[in-house]
């Protein structure tokens, strides 16, 4: 593959035994950083030997940095404290929020796509880059309403976080798609709509559609089904588009198949990759001649 | 625009489905009570119901997993 992408999983605990077994067709692994906050001297040393034999990354999930509120000193110690002890190739979180005013989501959420929330998200951007020393790849998320007193489109509020913070993005294809699925858009106008040359790493994964009572269906990001098709095609036109490398992360979080069905997702995702490639070579040699 | 006071009303909704039913059931008071001025409660008038209660589930879900 051109451009050194490259292709991995995210780190179970139910999937450790295949992943160590399968290390040679795996380019990355990605840990949730909170799982690991209170992992004992034996498992960081682990992980920091893990991160020696593949590139690794550490995943936020809860520090809320898209937010007018301000982000937790505490939070961003401990992911500094694991940053230091694991030295991950990165490490990213999400462009939600999470709690403020003393509310607690407990899961990420959409802030209003306005500058009270660009302001804060770049202020929290720029504590989290002095304290862990490096600044997070940023992720999109999945949500089913757009935030009330939004002055901008999700995409332009994601341009003017990535541009504003000059963080790489980690774009994940399944929220894109189930959020053009839910409000109707078409994912791949929404895909040509973000800043693609910023996006460092991307994540697949799967869903499925749920009726509300109101008898519309909507397609709920879950990571425990297999990542649809369109979400490989999706990534087919990123990495046609997209002149950097990628890092491709498949997340699963549950109701884990075969360890062999994902790494026939890994070769599907590694297809696409090539395909996109392709394309993107044939193009930039027409635009030559 | 406060969105400040717009989000702390979202974090409400999302993190405790009294707060939810209390919002719905007058919306204009309950937004007024976090204190959005005029055009963000217009705003929270539009909110599709069904969809904010499909969120709502969905965080009470992800949060009882959890636990």
């Amino acid at each position: 593959m051109n451009l050194k992408d490259r292709v991995g999983l995210a780190w179970r605990d139910e999937l450790a035994t295949q992943i160590m077994l399968h290390l040679e067709s795996i380019d990355h692994l990605e840990i949730v950083a909170e799982r690991e906050w209170s992992a004992s001297r034996r498992r960081l040393d682990a992980l920091h030997d893990l991160a020696r034999q593949v590139p690794i990354s550490l995943h936020g999930v809860s520090l809320g940095l898209v937010s007018s509120g301000s982000v937790s000193e505490g939070r961003l110690e401990r992911i500094a404290r694991l940053v230091k002890r694991v030295k991950p190739d990165h490490w990213s979180e999400h462009l939600a929020f999470v709690r403020v005013g003393g509310f607690e989501i407990g899961h990420l959420a959409a802030a209003p796509y306005a500058p009270q929330t660009l302001a804060g998200a770049l202020r929290n951007l720029e504590r989290a880059r002095e304290v862990v020393g490096a600044m997070p790849q940023l992720e999109n998320i999945a949500t089913l309403l757009t935030p009330p007193g939004s002055c901008w489109t999700e995409s332009e509020f994601i341009g003017r976080v990535v541009y504003g913070s000059g963080a790489a993005m980690l774009l994940d294809l399944h929220n894109l798609y189930a959020n053009a699925c839910n409000f109707g858009q078409d994912p791949f106008v929404i895909l040509d709509s973000l800043p693609l040359e910023q996006v460092a790493s991307v994540h697949l994964s799967g869903g499925h559609w749920e009726s509300g009572a109101d008898g519309r269906s909507r397609l709920i990001d879950d990571h425990i089904h297999d990542p649809p098709e369109a979400v490989y095609e999706l990534l087919e036109m990123l990495a046609r588009k997209a002149p950097q490398a990628l890092t491709v992360i498949i997340e699963r979080d549950g109701r884990y198949p075969d360890f062999a069905a994902l790494l026939e997702q890994i070769a599907r995702a590694r297809a696409a990759l090539l395909i996109g490639r392709a394309h993107q070579r044939e193009i930039t040699a027409r635009h030559a001649a | 625009m406060n969105t400040d006071a717009m989000e702390i009303l979202l974090a409400r909704l999302f993190a405790s489905p009294n707060e939810l039913e209390q919002f719905l059931r007058d919306r204009e008071s309950y937004a007024r009570h976090c204190g959005l001025a005029h055009p963000q409660v217009a705003e929270v008038l539009e909110i599709d119901a069904a969809s904010l209660r499909f969120a709502a589930n969905s965080f009470e879900r992800k949060r009882r997993s959890r636990d």
